[in-house]
């Protein structure tokens, strides 16, 4: 018990001795819980139109300016946080509910079950994920759930292949043996003995796969067939400033929408840094 | 740590080798490509007198698809076939006809055929006279099963073909050549003389008959003549990248006068470029295609572009599902409360810059068959909405707006329209989709309210497809064919002011019971560059671009 608390102290101490990781995480919550909390605050949501003040320039009345449309930019920054994060961490999440049973079972089983998925985890890496993602979602036709479960299905290759991988070295250890030697089940084994030890690098995998999930989003909707309007996201905010004289008069429109991906981008990609270094003492020696 | 800085150094050394030697790579096949291309325009050699040795370039926003004009779907086509072929009239922004081949016309007493006299002058690219014969043998094939074309519908006047244009046996077509160039075009029934010039003479494009007859009209469709057209417009095919980029070179025989310049290029460029595009002097003219609004201001005040904002004819519209199984919108007063809640002025205003004007019906004010005594239903939400409640409008379920993608206006004029809707108490949702999807779900009826746009000629009847019971072209799905008659009556008349009246009458009823809401006439934002003196700009909304009109600064 002492030990395990000691194990997870010290993994504290090394994530915290990266600066960089504890600035993004802070970054992170924060941004998080603003755009959790504070939309239904504001005076005006992400759809509403101010028939008086059409591409308005920042003012006390809209605190970022409005659109080209009489939109409030803060209103469908911070709407368009929440889509972001939500296909972020939700595609995310379905890749490893795929991708986790899928690798971990191949490795335990081998055998005709692992060539399968596999052989299948190679077919999809072949196939150039942003043409297929494209064709799937104008099939299916453009929306949050859409983009979310297609991008969340197509992902699941990377985190099978990690686990894979590391279940396999894990299986052999001597302590697999004990446990089928006293009749343990299988399922047991693999929840109480594999799971456990072969879990942690997933975690690192998370957080940058949360990343690009959020920029494929992003692009998605940049071409048009991402989040639909009239709601919004980073994506599609960037996508509505194309023109010249949006980008060179009128920076209130791009800027927020820009300086928000770049940020959350690259706290959680800090935090992905921090995490690894922080679980794998080997790669941090100072 | 040593070692580590060094071969951290090493690797940037080696980094900075591989890059700068990719650099050198890339450089010199572009820049002996160049040399060879200067050196062949020396070798050509421009004459003495003739076009300047000068490149123009047009931008249009969308794809030709192919050189062949009557095979290409969408209206890109015509800025490539107006510069390689002739058409009979050209027509003025304002509808007035004006010679190209044809140096004269007249119409028959009986409104039953139309002869027309053409150019003795006029030459195919290859040196061969085009005669009468080349025009009787264009409007046989043109309105042959055989022969694939998308503008079909245009030829449903001439004498001899069914209620598809389709005429099935050649002998039977009501055209003759009278003489060398005289040519007799004969009608089903009374036309007037702008509906024939409106309609028939701007899709007839004429083909060369020594090339393309062949005895078989289904040879044309994949006749090597395509990739390689002979025509006898002002302008001769020199090269393509298919869909994308055109090269000409003048015709310096051009019986209307030889271009004032060698090389025109017409190339595909997305609106959103426009811009960029002509600030740098990369376009020299938009040929088809609005420049968009956030970049108006630019354009405008750039010293080295002429801007122009040009009235059109297009209208853009929503529309009820008005089939049997949907009875939302059945009531016109419905509709009508539906027109007063709308914020039109605010639409043209706010998201057109005032580039634009409020539509009554579907023929804006300055249209020749507009009804001037047409009231408008003003925006007056309050009044809307109980007028709502009084008729039993449903405000506890949500509709369904179905909008097109690709028109910025008209997708910001959707969310004006769920706004001013939400503000009644009408709960509406949004769902975008690609063209073909969209008109595939408003044939099935799967939508309450949808967006749209037309008006591709000038011809009062050319909106009445979209109210004719059964035609492709009623999304709406009404079943009433009150309006298309009031229509057809007038299409039936020759006399322009009886015309003129029966109109009057079908915009007064498409006023009165709304089968479609009327939103706004959008007006062409469009530019030049300085480089070029004059362009007759107004007249792009109709493809007629007189190219060889343009002179070289």
């Amino acid at each position: 018990m002492s030990q395990k608390r000691t194990e997870r102290l010290n993994f504290i101490k090394r994530f915290c001795k990266n600066k960089l990781a504890v600035i993004g995480l802070v970054l992170l919550v924060l941004i998080t819980v603003t755009v959790l909390v504070v939309p239904p605050l504001l005076p005006y949501d992400e759809a509403e139109i101010d028939v008086v003040a059409f591409s308005a320039a920042p003012s006390a009345q809209h605190l970022l300016g409005t659109d080209t449309t009489g939109r409030d930019v803060l209103a469908r920054l911070l709407y368009g946080g929440r889509v972001s994060l939500f296909v972020g961490v939700v595609s995310t999440l379905i890749s490893v509910v795929i991708g986790i049973p899928l690798g971990l079972l191949a490795a335990f089983y081998r055998g005709w079950f692992e060539t399968l998925v596999m052989r299948a985890t190679d077919i999809f890496m072949t196939i150039p994920s942003t043409i297929l993602i494209l064709f799937l979602v104008s099939m299916f036709g453009p929306s949050i759930v859409t983009v979310t479960v297609v991008i969340g299905v197509l992902g699941w290759t990377k985190f099978a292949r990690q686990i894979y991988g590391t279940v396999l070295s894990v299986r052999e250890k001597d302590y697999i043996e004990g446990g089928k030697a006293i009749g343990q089940r299988d399922s047991v084994i693999i929840t109480r003995y594999i799971l456990p030890n072969a879990i942690a690098p997933i975690f690192i995998s998370i957080t940058f796969r949360i990343a690009s999930a959020i920029i494929l989003e992003s692009s998605l909707s940049f071409l048009g067939l991402g989040v639909q309007m009239p709601a919004a996201s980073w994506g599609n905010m960037l996508y509505n400033a194309q023109s010249i004289s949006i980008l060179k008069s009128c920076q209130w429109m791009w800027l927020p929408p820009g300086l928000a991906l770049m940020v959350t981008i690259l706290s959680i990609n800090f935090v992905g840094n921090g995490l690894r270094d922080a679980l794998d003492p080997k790669t941090s020696i100072r | 740590m040593k070692k580590k800085i060094c071969a951290l150094l090493a690797s940037i050394m080696v980094l900075s080798m591989v890059l700068s030697g990719c650099g050198g790579g890339t450089s010199t096949p572009a820049s002996s490509g160049s040399d060879s291309a200067s050196a062949s325009s020396a070798a050509s050699g421009a004459p003495a007198s003739g076009p300047k040795d000068e490149v123009v370039t047009m931008a249009i926003i969308s794809t030709w698809n192919t050189l062949n004009i009557y095979n290409t779907s969408g209206n890109y086509g015509h800025c490539v076939a107006d510069q390689m072929f002739e058409r009979l009239v050209s027509c003025t922004h304002d509808g007035e006809y004006l010679p190209r081949l044809a140096t004269g016309w007249e119409m028959a007493e009986d409104n039953m055929s139309m002869t027309f006299t053409l150019n003795q002058d006029a030459k195919w690219h290859d040196g061969e006279p085009l005669t009468a014969d080349d025009v009787v043998f264009t409007l046989k094939a043109v309105t042959n099963e055989k022969m694939d074309n998308y503008y079909r519908s245009k030829f449903v006047s001439v004498g001899g073909t069914d209620e598809n244009g389709i005429c099935a046996n050649p002998d039977d077509l009501q055209v003759e050549a009278i003489d060398k160039y005289t040519v007799k075009i004969g009608f089903s029934s009374p036309k007037d003389e702008q509906t024939i010039l409106s309609t028939l003479c701007s899709f007839l494009y004429i083909l060369p008959q020594h090339i393309l007859d062949t005895g078989d009209y289904s040879s044309i469709n994949s006749s090597d003549f395509w990739s390689k057209p002979v025509g006898a417009g002002p302008f001769k095919y020199v090269k393509d990248t298919a869909g994308e980029q055109l090269e000409m070179t003048a015709n310096e025989d051009y019986y209307l006068g030889c271009p004032d310049f060698k090389t025109l290029v017409i190339k595909v460029v997305p609106a959103a470029s426009l811009t960029a595009g002509l600030l740098n002097g990369d376009i020299d003219v938009v040929g088809a295609g609005s420049i968009p609004l956030a970049d108006w201001e630019t354009i405008k005040a750039s010293d080295n572009l002429v801007a122009n904002a040009i009235t059109t004819y297009s209208y853009q519209y929503m529309e009820f599902n008005l089939s049997d199984n949907n009875d939302a919108f059945q009531d016109p007063a419905v509709r009508i409360a539906f027109d007063k809640a709308i914020n039109k002025q605010l639409m043209v205003d706010q998201l057109m810059a005032g580039e634009g004007q409020v539509a009554v019906g579907p023929m804006p004010k300055y249209h020749p068959y507009y009804n001037e005594d047409l009231v408008a239903n003003a925006y007056d939400p309050a009044a809307a909405k109980s007028e709502l409640e009084a008729a039993g409008f449903d405000f506890g379920r949500t509709y369904r707006l179905i909008v097109p993608q690709g028109n910025q206006v008209r997708e910001q004029s959707a969310l004006v329209i769920q706004q001013n809707l939400k503000d009644i108490g009408i709960k509406v949702e949004i769902e975008t989709y690609d063209f073909a999807t969209l008109l595939e779900m408003m044939r099935n009826g799967d939508f309450d309210l949808g967006l749209l746009g037309g008006g591709s000629n000038i011809d009062p009847n050319e909106s009445a497809v979209i109210v004719k019971p059964g035609s492709a072209q009623n999304y709406s799905l009404l079943t009433d064919s009150k309006w298309y008659d009031l229509a057809a009556k007038g299409d039936s008349l020759v006399d322009f002011d009886a015309r003129k009246e029966a109109f009057d009458a079908y915009q007064a009823a498409l006023v009165e019971d709304q089968p479609y809401i009327w939103l706004y006439h959008q007006n062409n934002l469009q530019a030049y560059s300085k480089r070029i003196t004059e362009i007759p700009m107004e007249d792009f909304i109709w493809y007629n671009y007189e190219v060889w009109t343009w002179k070289l600064a």
